[in-house]
């Protein structure tokens, strides 16, 4: 007997529910979060203990250091090839060993299965681009205290968090979107890279052909 | 990024907005769409069979 169809809604919040705990239980999400704070003590590492940024600039308290600390963690590049490959990597393992077949018996439509499987991605991708503020932060704070920081500097900075979320999850759609268009692991990863490097090469048409503030890759 | 405003002041920003915030979120939100319909067109129709 069939199963009855469940409203549009319904299958995929559960499609992206399951599909969240399934990375969940794969620890992966787990290495990343544990990962990032130790991925931005290089760049914390860098600037107080290698350049000594508190004697050459007026940082005064962490909010001052957040700016120049993310900078240098965005400008590695390591964490948005992470996101790239997190996103691409799940939304084709399924096809590579088979397991999308057996996702296919279950009543749901394949559009259903598949906008699930993205917003259960994206939904591992909102946390590690959360951990990675609260790692920045939480070392800035660390190295150069919270006194002084008023109302205006949080209001900066959590306007600041969101733009960057929502950077993180447009930048992990273009992956595991594009990604979609593949059947295996390394090549969906392959293709998520080559979509972000196109959208980056954007940027060198010429102003009159594609202005600079459509293009995603600034 | 080029995009760190204090959204108080508007005038002690340690980075400059080139850009708005309607540029911003049109753009982020647009770009994965474009690429969203044909993967979503694609897979409705693509073998799983493999």
């Amino acid at each position: 007997m069939v199963p009855p169809r469940q409203p549009l809604r319904n299958a995929l919040l559960r499609s992206a529910h399951a599909e969240f705990l399934k990375i969940w239980a794969s620890r992966m999400p787990l290495v990343f979060l544990l990962a990032i704070p130790a991925f931005c003590y290089l760049m914390v590492f860098e600037l107080y203990h290698v350049e000594h940024i508190e004697e050459h600039l007026a940082v005064r308290h962490a909010l001052h250091a957040v700016p120049m600390l993310f900078f240098g963690v965005w400008k590695m590049l390591l964490f948005q090839a992470a996101v790239l490959a997190f996103a691409a990597f799940w939304t084709t393992v399924d096809s590579q060993y088979g397991m999308i077949r057996v996702v296919g018996t279950q009543p749901l439509s394949r559009v259903e299965h598949l906008l699930g499987k993205w917003l259960g991605i994206s939904a591992h991708l909102a946390l590690v681009t959360i951990a990675l503020i609260l790692s920045i932060v939480g070392w800035a704070v660390l190295y150069s205290g919270v006194h002084g920081i008023g109302a205006s500097d949080i209001a900066m900075l959590l306007r600041f968090s969101l733009e960057l979320l929502v950077v993180t999850l447009a930048l992990g759609a273009v992956g595991l979107v594009t990604a979609s268009f593949r059947r295996t692991t390394a090549s969906g990863m392959v293709t998520a890279m080559i979509a972000f490097i196109g959208l980056a090469v954007m940027s060198m048409l010429p102003f009159h052909v594609v202005p600079p503030r459509f293009v995603f890759v600034r | 990024m080029q995009e760190f405003p204090n959204p108080l002041s508007g005038s002690d920003s340690i980075f400059l907005r080139l850009y708005s915030l309607s540029d911003f979120y049109s753009v982020m939100l647009a770009t994965p769409l474009v690429l969203a319909i044909p993967a979503i067109l694609y897979f409705r129709r693509r073998d799983i069979t493999e």
